[in-house]
């Protein structure tokens, strides 16, 4: 690889770095005070905002991806995206609507 | 949660942050059983606060790895597609299972990873000559003074491992590294150290992919599973800063005998 490349590799791991580290601290700072407080809001706010970073990352990805115009690990990027999406559409349209017809978690089945 | 203390909790997922990320694992393999068995927590709940804390394991100690360069983001990225896939439809899968069910299949899957990671145990698979070029996946890596090239061999079988450690990842709360990891190690060609780190990329997103459906669900004990992410998050740093100072072989065979020992264990309570 070139020098260039080699730098672009990195900006773009360095971005990524930035956005884990980033959803870690923050989501950790939610659910030690949600915790603390007994606050279910904020508890509720940390776990979103956990899962969210993963997300979050693959956007980043594709995007830098984009703007490289790596159209092929772009598209590999956005393929991921899309599987993240269909899993929110499932929770909300499968599973949801499953779970409410039935008794609560954890109880015996 | 109540009934379970939470200083309790946190150390639980600070231990198993701790040892997942100086495995190169999201650590859900040993977290699972210790709130099922240890803790009593009901298996489904269990799973999610799992999840969870896969996700934060693998974020954080996914930040160490990107810094020491022993990513392949290229690779992580293609074998991410399968993972998130299987992930998603294991997730599915998992609400439609037994806690019986639950119980076997993950002891099994444990039992039949331990034994394959024992017997591949002292195979290499860096090439000291660095003129070998390592291919798009292939890659370099140093380790000491010594640089080693490696390439990908049999794709195929290394996108099927990761679509099972999806599927493991959705049905059991797992991060899956435990299938992907010995896999791309013994059977693709990638060093262990990279195939760990390589890893971690992808479970956060995979985890991701299966925690959704089930957050979803409504199986998520918010407290516990806080708690339990709490103590993962500086358990997974610390584990990750140090997994550079074990030995390749010595990881093998620690993780081979945890599988084993766990597994049994799982699947006797399924019976």
């Amino acid at each position: 690889m070139k020098v260039d490349a080699v730098r672009e590799q990195r900006s773009l791991e360095w971005a990524i770095e930035a956005v884990l580290s980033a959803g870690v601290v923050l989501s950790g700072t939610l659910l030690l005070a949600g915790l603390l407080r007994g606050d279910g809001g904020l508890l509720r706010a940390g776990v979103v905002l956990l899962i969210a970073t993963p997300v979050t990352r693959v956007v980043v990805l594709t995007a830098g991806l984009i703007y490289r115009r790596d159209w092929l690990f772009a598209l590999v990027s956005a393929a991921v995206l899309t599987i993240l999406g269909g899993s929110a559409a499932v929770a909300l349209w499968v599973e949801g609507p499953r779970a409410a017809a039935r008794p609560a978690a954890g109880a015996p089945r | 949660m109540s009934e379970f203390p939470a200083a309790l909790l946190v150390l639980i997922g600070a231990a198993t942050g701790l040892v997942g990320a100086l495995l190169g694992l999201g650590g859900g393999v040993f977290l699972v059983p210790l709130l099922t068995l240890a803790v009593g927590v009901p298996i489904r709940v269990a799973i999610v606060a799992s999840l969870l804390s896969v996700i934060a394991t693998a974020s954080a100690s996914a930040t160490v790895n990107l810094n020491r360069g022993l990513v392949n983001v290229r690779l992580g990225l293609v074998l991410e597609v399968a993972t998130s896939l299987g992930g998603l439809g294991g997730s599915l899968l998992s609400s439609r299972l037994s806690q019986r069910q639950l119980f076997l299949v993950f002891g099994a899957t444990l039992g039949v990873m331990g034994l394959l990671t024992l017997a591949r145990s002292r195979k290499r698979n860096v090439i000291a000559d660095l003129s070998v070029d390592p291919g798009l996946f292939g890659g370099r890596l140093r380790e000491g003074e010594t640089a080693y090239v490696y390439q990908l061999r049999r794709a195929p079988v290394g996108l099927a491992a990761s679509l099972v450690a999806g599927a493991v990842s959705g049905v059991l709360g797992l991060g899956g590294g435990i299938v992907k990891v010995p896999a791309l190690n013994t059977f693709c060609g990638i060093p262990i150290r990279v195939a760990a780190a390589t890893s971690t990329f992808m479970i956060g997103v995979t985890a991701a992919a299966a925690a959704i459906p089930h957050v979803g669900r409504g199986d998520v004990e918010l407290p516990l599973a806080a708690a339990v992410c709490l103590g993962a998050l500086p358990g997974s740093l610390l584990g990750a800063r140090l997994s550079d100072r074990v030995r390749a072989r010595a990881l093998k065979v620690i993780m081979s005998m945890v599988l084993l020992l766990v597994g049994v264990r799982m699947a006797l309570e399924g019976l």
